[in-house]
């Protein structure tokens, strides 16, 4: 049975910076739909509306962080079956697997590369338990 | 990666690049007012740092993603506690901004012999 192949991420980071690379390396290079939001209570606004596949998460943002987010997400039956990656530069091997023991299903290293982040995203979609 | 694609990729480091002496200009007055015990201004200080290291690296400066990281390294143990009981040891918050300041000085040097090149 082939997979629903990955087609709607969003997108949560603070740094406008950030946003704007990633979010063209999804959509322009990647030609995923990407809706994004700039913190995660915004994102828990928006999640139940757009209905991603798939939510690509900075970890370290000021006020309510990704893994706060995470749980929160979690605790909501609209989401709590959709795929989390969080995106860090903390990614030594204890937080790695910190971050999939409370449910992300990877985790994607910054910085990343614009070229591959689409594909590396599907990888992990792809290889995911469903 | 189409030549459109590649372009518009180029199109944003430049816009980036552009803006980033005043990014670092930011952290060096943010350090330069970091105010003894206030926390507020050291996680103001560590934003602006943790942002620039992120970034950085992403635009393709990975010397001043370096430089931030080593600083954000200082700014973020001296928010948790757990900065050197020596102070005199390693380099300081002044000595972080200086490499910072300098790595953005070789950033910018090398994009103008970049665009300066046929």
């Amino acid at each position: 049975m082939s997979r629903k192949p990955l087609s709607r991420v969003l997108l949560v980071e603070d740094d406008p910076d950030v946003q704007v690379v990633a979010s063209m390396a999804l959509s322009e290079l990647g030609g995923l739909v990407v809706e994004v939001c700039g913190s995660a209570p915004e994102a828990l606004r928006t999640a139940p509306v757009f209905q991603p596949d798939l939510i690509l998460m900075d970890v370290m943002m000021p006020g309510m962080d990704g893994i706060a987010a995470l749980e929160a997400l979690r605790k909501d039956p609209r989401l709590a079956a959709t795929p989390v990656v969080f995106m860090t530069a903390r990614a030594q091997s204890h937080e790695v697997a910190r971050y999939r023991e409370l449910g992300s299903l990877g985790v994607i290293t910054k910085p990343f590369e614009p070229e591959s982040l689409a594909e590396t995203l599907r990888g992990l979609w792809e290889g995911r338990d469903v | 990666m189409t030549v459109g694609q590649r372009e518009r990729l180029e199109s944003l480091r430049r816009d980036y690049a552009r803006d980033l002496p005043a990014r670092v200009r930011a952290i060096a007055e943010a350090a330069a007012s970091l105010e003894p015990r206030s926390r507020e201004t050291l996680q103001a200080l560590h934003h602006l740092v943790h942002r620039l290291t992120g970034s950085a690296a992403i635009y393709g400066f990975t010397g001043v993603s370096r430089a931030a990281s080593a600083l954000e390294a200082l700014v973020y143990s001296a928010l948790t506690g757990t900065a050197a009981a020596d102070p005199g040891r390693g380099p300081s918050l002044a000595d972080l901004v200086a490499a910072l300041e300098s790595e953005l000085a070789a950033a910018t040097a090398s994009d103008m012999q970049r665009k300066g090149d046929p």
